[in-house]
């Protein structure tokens, strides 16, 4: 494969960003939110073909790889991010900084695909710092006080997780390999014995923040609810699912899973998985707010995520898919949750941003509803939608490890969460809304229906990927999600 | 032929859900022909189907099977479907959208009597929850929300614990095929775990004391039509799945549980009866003897000899038609009267005489009378204990005198003393509420004297089981 082909969709990606910036600079913001989302779809289409027609293959230039699963995760990344930024056009291009956001948002996807891609460890790192300075930018994007706090915050604790991360570099590259290229750095480490322990645990930790597992994740509730629910919905969600590809990319390849390092990184990890299953969802319990929910609920969703990486440590043999299927699901649901907040800000401009303040919007706006009531269903991970597929893969790897207290301790933590997932769907179809409210909303009100139809598609998408695999079995998801 | 058994109610919901909008009598016509349909094509599938072999090997996800245990709680899931849709027929708040989750119940839960693969037979489970919870928590009574929160987050509780057993069965025991759990058992170290996690999410469901404080609550507050489903087919979902899954693929455990199971079962009949004996509220009466009821289901299960299973099937089958119709006829008392309560109730046998005559069926059915399906499956049930656990079985006994009681005291209470003044010119049944309380009688009739039509058609697959169960406690 040629390089140019190789990383044809990050040059899409750029380019519509680059071409976007030029129109936001002549004041065409609908124009330019226009071009980014075209690149992006562009890179997203790109991306989907090479995943289904080329196996994995080593581009020795920029050490990256590309085919299958490394294609098939920038695929997703693009196509959410593109889904997201047609969807909130119309709250963008109202919004005098909705060009740059734009620009960002592509920006950010691009870092992402060369996350899940890259095999040189100092690219991971700087991936890493891309799509965290980005991030940063697009909190602070809606200008107020409370999001310039949040950005702060990210970007102080993010610049500490980077330390552990440059650490764990100087470790690796100083103390034993010489090299960046993961395959070169697994043939030193072994033997390595305790220092390669601590740069395991170190990497681990800054996963860990930019994935926002407990204890590492105070950044991100503030992050997400004050940044702009579609702009959340592709910043909190499709990296993620980067990030995890990427972990389950360098931690076997360089040798973490060798026998000496693996009951260690198993219970790191799986300390990592049940404190964040734990912590997400209980605190998740208590949030009034409907995307802070969605934020601390993340941290479970993540740790359920976890539980799959905990496992591959001991199964070599199956590693990532797992992983990868629950970040996926997890993506594409959290993706159209957060985008059915935007459509429901715009259905109801009175809406005041609490689940209860839902009650009311099931007989308001039906198709809206029933696709909130999918991806709350899949965050659940009730069986023919996608979250079902991701516990099930991850839980089972773990009762394979012979762990089956990890498949417990996630299974419980999925009865935790209906307590507010079901609450949603309970304040949209079982509540009444408040006499007070429904006199006092402008008659007026005219619903976003670009961002009802963006999280109408996404949650097609998480039915679809959850009753075909009962048709045609998941074979298909297995090999364009193949990493190695 | 059995995919159609899932997908003609499953269409029928999405018509009755597009085309019902149109107007309410609309969507009670296309809802009553689905569901007709729906029935038809069950009845279709169990004819036609050999029997008693289960599919079994080739690892696909989508995998039916019908066997003997399944035939005829599918036939009970079709004809229940049918009254179901009878009983909501004076609905006025979004009748399609309640019509069609009744058919999607329906769907999920032929879907799971028809599984042929764990991890289908999960998913369905979990898919029946759904529109259980829209229908208590849309069309219940006032405290519906609770109610229906309650029931999502207990069953879905007892099926995450369900899960981790299957999963450790599938993951670590290569369990998968239905057909081929009782010829390949797993491990004996795994079947303890294994069978408990599994048990705990079927007793659930059915449910027995202790895991059962969802049940009155969401039987009470539930439409009729939701009643109906819930205690009619739902619960024997539980029951289903004990026999089907958890004995075959643990029956080590399963040896070792039976006391275990025999204690819950007796402590279900009577306990269900006293509660019963205490309410003063129709509805929550039939609740509680849905408990006791489901104790006998258990008790049979829990002694395993080849005729104490198939007392089992004909308890589960006499119960959806007894209570079935216990819930309708209370349904349509409250119609007329607006209470269960039924201090403020009596005298209607003057009254109601079509009514109370049903009624008073109804509760003679319940308490086991010879010649109606009460009674084949509890004598069974009582017989096979008094051989296997001896005077223990008195205790059972003694659930059945106390259900004689609170089924009598139910029928006086109504029936009999003087009339309220504001209930006195109220109409008794008309033509189409007898279309759908007649045909129960009429099954009720049927199991009563015929109880082979049940065991016959069950007992290929129950004798295979009982290779693995049964014997001396």
């Amino acid at each position: 494969m040629s390089l140019w082909l190789s990383l044809s969709p990050i040059l899409l990606a750029s380019a519509g960003a680059i071409l976007g910036l030029a129109f936001d600079a002549f004041d065409r913001r609908g124009l330019a939110i226009g071009v980014v989302s075209a690149g992006l779809l562009a890179a997203g289409v790109v991306s989907g073909w090479l995943a289904i027609v080329y196996s994995p293959t080593l581009i020795n230039v920029t050490n990256m790889a590309v085919g299958r699963g490394y294609s098939a995760i920038s695929a997703v990344v693009f196509l959410i991010a593109a889904i997201t930024l047609v969807g909130g056009s119309k709250v963008l291009a109202d919004a005098s900084t909705g060009g740059q956001v734009a620009v960002l948002t592509a920006l950010l996807a691009a870092a992402s695909s060369l996350m899940a891609s890259t095999l040189d460890l100092l690219i991971v790192i700087i991936a890493l710092e891309a799509i965290a300075m980005i991030s940063y930018a697009l909190v602070s994007a809606r200008r107020q006080r409370r999001s310039d706090e949040a950005a702060m915050k990210y970007f102080i604790q993010g610049a500490v997780a980077t330390g552990f991360a440059l650490y764990a570099l100087s470790i690796i590259f100083g103390l034993f390999s010489g090299s960046v290229f993961l395959p070169e750095i697994a043939k030193s480490l072994t033997g390595a014995g305790r220092p390669a322990l601590v740069a395991m645990a170190l990497l681990m930790g800054m996963y860990a923040f930019k994935l926002s597992a407990f204890p590492f994740h105070s950044w991100a509730p503030d992050a997400y609810e004050t940044a702009t629910p579609s702009v959340t919905a592709f910043m909190g969600t499709a990296p993620k699912l980067a990030i995890l590809a990427s972990l389950m990319l360098v931690f076997p390849m360089i040798g973490f899973s060798a026998e000496e390092f693996a009951t260690s990184g198993f219970f790191l990890f799986a300390l990592l998985a049940t404190a964040s299953i734990v912590f997400g969802n209980f605190t998740g319990l208590k949030q009034t707010s409907f995307t802070r929910m969605l934020a601390y609920s993340g941290i479970a969703q993540v740790g359920y995520a976890l539980v799959g990486a905990a496992a591959a440590f001991l199964l070599p043999q199956r590693t990532g898919f797992a992983v990868l299927v629950a970040g996926l699901a997890y993506a594409v649901a959290a993706a159209g949750a957060f985008m059915g907040a935007q459509a429901v800000r715009s259905a109801m401009p009175t809406w005041d941003g609490t689940v209860a303040g839902l009650a009311g919007v099931g007989r308001k706006r039906p198709a809206l509803s029933a696709a909130l009531t999918v991806m709350m269903l899949s965050l659940t991970g009730i069986p023919l939608t996608a979250g079902f597929w991701g516990k099930f893969l991850a839980f089972g790897d773990a009762a394979t490890a012979g762990h089956a207290w990890l498949a417990a301790v996630g299974l419980l933590g999925s009865v935790v969460s209906f307590g507010y997932y079901g609450g949603v769907i309970r304040s949209m179809y079982l509540e009444e809304p408040s006499v007070v409210e429904t006199d006092s909303a402008p008659a007026g009100a005219t619903p976003d229906m670009k961002a009802e139809w963006a999280t109408i598609v996404l949650a097609v998408c998480v039915l679809a990927i959850g009753v075909l695999p009962f048709f045609y079995g998941l074979s298909f998801l297995s090999s364009v999600l193949a990493l190695f | 032929m059995l995919t159609a058994v899932i997908l003609t109610p499953l269409l029928g919901s999405l018509i009755v859900a597009l085309l019902g909008r149109l107007s309410a009598k609309v969507a009670r016509v296309l809802a009553l022909l689905a569901s007709l349909a729906s029935f038809g094509v069950v009845i279709a599938a169990v004819a036609t189907s050999s029997g008693s072999q289960a599919a079994s090997g080739a690892a696909q996800w989508w995998m039916l099977t019908m066997d003997g245990i399944a035939a005829p709680l599918l036939l009970l899931t079709g004809f229940l479907g049918v009254i179901a849709v009878l009983a909501a027929r004076s609905e006025t708040r979004s009748p399609a959208a309640h019509y069609a989750l009744l058919l999607a119940v329906q769907a999920s839960v032929s879907g799971v009597f028809l599984a042929g693969n764990l991890v289908l037979f999960y998913a369905f489970w979990e898919a029946v929850l759904i529109p259980m919870y829209f229908i208590i928590g849309i069309w219940g009574a006032e405290n519906r929300r609770h109610a229906a929160m309650k029931f999502f987050i207990y069953t879905f509780a007892g099926s995450a614990l369900m899960l981790v057993g299957l999963i450790i069965a599938m993951f670590q025991g290569n369990a998968f095929a239905m057909g081929d759990l009782l010829s390949t058992p797993l491990s004996v170290g795994l079947q303890g775990p294994v069978f408990w996690l599994l048990s705990i999410g079927f007793l659930m469901k059915l449910p027995v004391v202790g895991l059962h404080t969802w049940q009155p609550d969401a039987y009470t507050q539930a439409p009729t039509s939701g009643s109906i489903l819930l205690s009619g087919v739902l619960a024997k979902m539980g029951a289903y799945a004990l026999l089907r899954i958890a004995i075959p693929i643990a029956p080590a455990a399963y040896d070792a549980a039976r006391p275990v199971l025999v204690a819950l079962g007796i402590i279900g009949i009577i306990y269900g009866a006293l509660v019963a004996l205490a309410q003063s509220d129709l509805k929550r009466l039939i609740a509680y003897s849905s408990i006791a009821h489901m104790g006998f289901v258990v008790l049979a299960i829990g002694i395993g000899t080849p005729l104490a299973l198939g007392a089992a099937m004909l308890v589960m089958i006499s119960h959806g038609l007894v209570a079935g119709m216990l819930f309708l006829l209370a349904g349509q008392l409250y119609e007329r009267t607006g209470t269960y309560e039924m201090s403020r109730l009596g005298g209607f046998g003057k009254v109601l005489p079509a009514w109370a005559t049903a009624f008073t069926f109804a509760a003679l059915a319940s308490l086991g009378l010879p010649g109606l399906s009460g009674f084949p499956g509890e004598l069974a049930a009582v017989l096979e204990s008094w051989g296997s656990i001896g005077w223990w079985t008195a205790l059972a006994a003694l659930g059945v005198v106390f259900s004689a009681a609170y089924n009598l005291t139910a029928v006086r209470r109504v029936n009999h003393g003087p009339v309220a003044e504001e209930f006195a010119g109220i109409a008794d049944l008309g033509l189409a509420e007898w279309l759908a309380v007649a045909p129960l009688a009429v099954g009720i009739v049927v199991v009563g004297v015929w109880p082979q039509f049940v065991t016959g058609m069950a007992e290929p697959a129950l004798r295979a089981l009982a290779a693995v169960t049964g014997g001396a406690l």
